[in-house]
């Protein structure tokens, strides 16, 4: 095997994706270990490896004695064509073993379009996608991630979901899984008593299953070293997740439901995982991750207790997801102290109105006071971001995007010390998907023809040269749409798209919707029945029975406030009253 | 200037020229080396490596120039650049040097090549020509490698035959020994993976470059 695989890492490319050795893989002796779990990210190495919540999981798995968990991801076309053409099975990185020889293959699903990698590594392992169809000697398949708050498109695939935070739960599934000595039914049997954990094909179903929730951030497991890869990826460096949850209350965002409640970690364990990771790893940036940064209160702390450490060994600090209206001087001196970066922010929509229907807090005045310190202390770049599709949006909010860009313009103007480098502003538009768990899941999403006539009134409203307007494929954003609300006859959709040749759909080099549009028809399944509908509050919806630990009543009630172009104040404010305290012990919101 | 002697074998040898650079940061960065930066607006450590290795072929003595502000001990260092190398990356010498490698003309390549195979392969070494193409920035140009190459078996045993390969391997003129093994491939039609590895570097008058 050894001897075939080097043959086909000869004439791959990017063979350095393959061959697991990485600075800081974890390699254990598998006949000293009890479980063996191949956990796969349905999407290329390069995406895989820069997305936290795997590499987190990955060490903290491998902190067990008795458990060895290696990598796989989806292989590249070539590659695939590869392991065919050899018959040579797909091979978890670290060992190289096939993924038959597993106790447990995983799978961690963040974006909806990685959907048919789960197919692609199953048919290359030789495991049958459906659980149905997979005998007892087989893996036990897992899945896990924020896509799993609606387990339902891929439910007949897997033999145990997990739902919410996997740091809470997936010590005790697998302490449970050595307590069964490998029984299977007896295994899935008693999972369903863990909190989170969702059985879809075994015995009777679960009427509910409550998100995992960690209770006690500032002390759980954080890796203090992370899988270096030889390649560059995506994000190649290290990530530091400085607080979960948020405070904000964005209607759209489905983030900012499923990672509640809000909770932040200390300072000084952030200083010390910090410290940890740079000499463990050798990175030369450090990346503040949360989905707010800006709303971390200690963040000019944070700041100044890294930069003994970072500048002199040159390392720098980014701070991504910086909300607009909180930008302040002080935080603006310490990014810049240590590495400029470019200003991104996100004010979603265009008008005041629309801002209010989604909750998204900000004001003109917000946007021209951030910008102002950001002009003045020398920022030549700024990113928007945008949404367009919300619920309520009229043409006047989409002409409002290219007016808040162009204000944007005229603050440079207006503020730039130094205007002689010019600038540069760039929209990234995104066409509103309504998720499940947020207040906006009974929403209508925009068809094809309207998502591709608002993109073009868009770009029309457009004068200035110096704003740059990127958006998404409109078709991309259909299907994204129908797997976010999508039920059980969707795993029908996908293992057809899959045999008609649908691979790694999430690059537009690859995405193929003509084949999407024919495994449709050859399931019986409309497109629009999933996303263009507007739901009544009383339908019962395919992820009912998951309990995010937020009301149906709350998500109710900030619907109609949408409506109403109400707003609701921050959690650090005052509390809205989401529900979610009922799960936590202690006094975990702020 | 301070030279190191470093291996890049095992799986490493998947790994590219750019990848190899970037890794050999990160592990002067873990093993806390006081390497000079570059000064200017991008600050990046100061590293030249002797020559490229093609991907796929092990290297056992690669040459690295770096510069050090304040020289400690070099067996220290040493020390530290090992215990912080991921598996197939590896350190044996460290020494001040300042032979430059514009010195360097040629490489000596090691290849190993199964018994079944070895017959065939003295056959086809011994040849009176071996036509390759060779991909350059202006297109394939056809080559004949029994001109550029020197070629002798130097050990048989059981398992295998080991052919000594010395190839052009300068700033001048760089023929990869992978030429040699896809030629064989396509004349033969058998596309077995030979080890290859890079053992020696040569100067002009093919005396040991160090």
């Amino acid at each position: 095997m050894i001897n075939d695989i080097d043959r086909i890492l000869s004439s791959v490319s990017k063979p350095s994706w393959y061959i697991g050795t990485e600075l800081n893989a974890v390699h254990k002796d598998k006949e000293k270990v009890h479980t063996r779990v191949a956990y796969c990210f349905p999407d290329l190495y390069d995406v895989g490896m820069s997305h936290l919540g795997m590499k987190l999981l990955y060490h903290m798995m491998n902190e067990r004695e008795d458990l060895w968990c290696e990598r796989v991801f989806t292989p590249n076309t070539d590659m695939e064509e590869l392991l065919r053409k050899t018959g040579t099975p797909i091979f978890a990185l670290e060992s190289k073993d096939e993924l038959k020889e597993f106790d447990f293959v995983a799978f961690t699903l963040v974006y909806e379009l990685s959907y048919t990698g789960i197919a692609t590594i199953l048919d290359l392992a030789g495991i049958p996608l459906y659980a149905k169809d997979r005998t007892d000697d087989m893996p036990i398949l897992l899945a896990g991630g924020p896509c799993m708050c609606n387990p339902e498109p891929v439910a007949d695939f897997f033999d145990v979901i997990d739902i919410g935070e996997g740091e809470e739960n997936l010590n005790e599934l697998f302490d449970l899984y050595r307590e069964c000595g490998k029984n299977r039914h007896e295994f899935l049997e008693r999972a369903k008593n863990i909190r989170g954990i969702y059985v879809p094909n075994h015995g009777e179903r679960q009427k509910k299953v409550t998100r995992a929730i960690i209770n006690d951030l500032p002390n759980v497991y954080y890796p203090d070293k992370l899988v270096v890869p030889f390649a560059q990826v995506v994000h190649d460096r290290i990530s530091l997740e400085i607080m979960r949850g948020c405070i904000r209350g964005c209607r759209f965002c489905q983030a900012g439901i499923i990672y509640r409640p809000y909770r932040q970690k200390p300072v000084e364990r952030l200083k010390n995982d910090a410290v940890k990771l740079c000499q463990n790893t050798g990175y030369d940036e450090i990346s503040l991750l949360s989905l707010s940064t800006s709303d971390f209160q200690k963040l000019p702390e944070l700041a100044e207790s890294l930069k003994d450490y970072c500048i002199p060994r040159k390392i720098s600090l980014a701070v991504p997801s910086l909300r607009i209206d909180n930008f302040s001087k002080e935080i603006s001196d310490e990014i810049s102290s240590i590495r400029k970066t470019g200003l991104t922010f996100a004010p979603e929509a265009g008008t005041q109105r629309l801002r209010d229907v989604i909750n998204k807090n900000i004001t003109d005045e917000d946007i021209e006071r951030s910008c102002k310190i950001a002009f003045e202390n020398g920022a030549s770049a700024v990113k928007l971001y945008f949404m367009i599709g919300l619920p309520t949006e009229t043409d006047e909010d989409i002409i409002g995007i290219a007016k808040t860009a162009e204000k944007v313009l005229d603050y440079f103007y207006k503020y730039a010390t130094n205007r002689s480098r010019g600038i540069n502003v760039t929209i990234s538009c995104a066409t509103f998907v309504p998720k499940p768990h947020t207040p906006f899941q009974w929403e209508q999403q925009l068809t094809l023809g309207e998502i591709q006539r608002r993109q073009e009134l868009l770009k029309s409203s457009i004068t200035s040269k110096r704003v740059h307007y990127k958006y998404h494929d409109a078709d991309t954003t259909v299907l994204e749409g129908v797997f976010a609300r999508g039920d059980r006859k969707i795993s029908k959709l996908i293992e057809t798209a899959w045999r008609l040749g649908c691979r790694l759909d999430a690059w537009s080099e690859h995405f193929d919707f003509s084949k999407w549009q024919k495994a449709a028809e050859e399931c019986d399944i409309d497109f629009y029945f999933y996303t263009a509908r507007k739901r009544s509050f009383d339908e019962e919806l395919p992820w009912g029975f998951v309990d995010s630990g937020i009301t149906t009543e709350f998500l109710k009630r900030e619907c109609e406030k949408a409506y109403k172009e109400e707003t609701t104040p921050s959690c650090a404010e005052k509390c809205a009253g989401c529900g979610v305290n009922r799960l936590c012990k202690g006094d975990v919101c702020p | 200037m301070t030279r190191i002697v470093f291996s890049k074998t095992g799986y490493a040898k998947y790994i590219s020229h750019l990848d190899l650079t970037r890794c050999m940061a990160r592990i002067m960065a873990r093993a806390e080396i006081p390497i000079w930066y570059t000064q200017g607006f991008n600050p990046h450590p100061y590293m030249v490596f002797s020559a490229a290795l093609p991907i796929g072929v092990c290297g056992e003595r690669e040459l690295l120039d770096i510069k050090l502000v304040d020289p400690p001990e070099y067996a220290v260092l040493l020390d530290r650049m090992i215990k912080n190398s991921p598996d197939g990356i590896s350190f044996s010498d460290i020494y001040d040097s300042d032979l430059d490698f514009k010195y360097i003309e040629k490489a000596v390549y090691v290849l190993t090549v199964p018994t079944d195979l070895s017959e065939i392969f003295e056959e086809f070494a011994s040849g009176p020509t071996i036509p390759a193409s060779k991909k350059t920035k202006s297109g394939e140009i056809k080559i004949d490698l029994k001109e550029e190459m020197q070629i002798r078996k130097t050990r048989e045993d059981k398992d295998s035959a080991v052919f000594e390969v010395i190839a052009p391997c300068g700033n001048e003129r760089n023929i990869s020994p992978t030429l040699l093994t896809a030629a064989f491939a396509e004349k033969t039609g058998n596309s077995s993976v030979f080890d290859i590895a890079r053992t020696a570097f040569l100067d002009g008058k093919s005396n040991i470059f160090r």
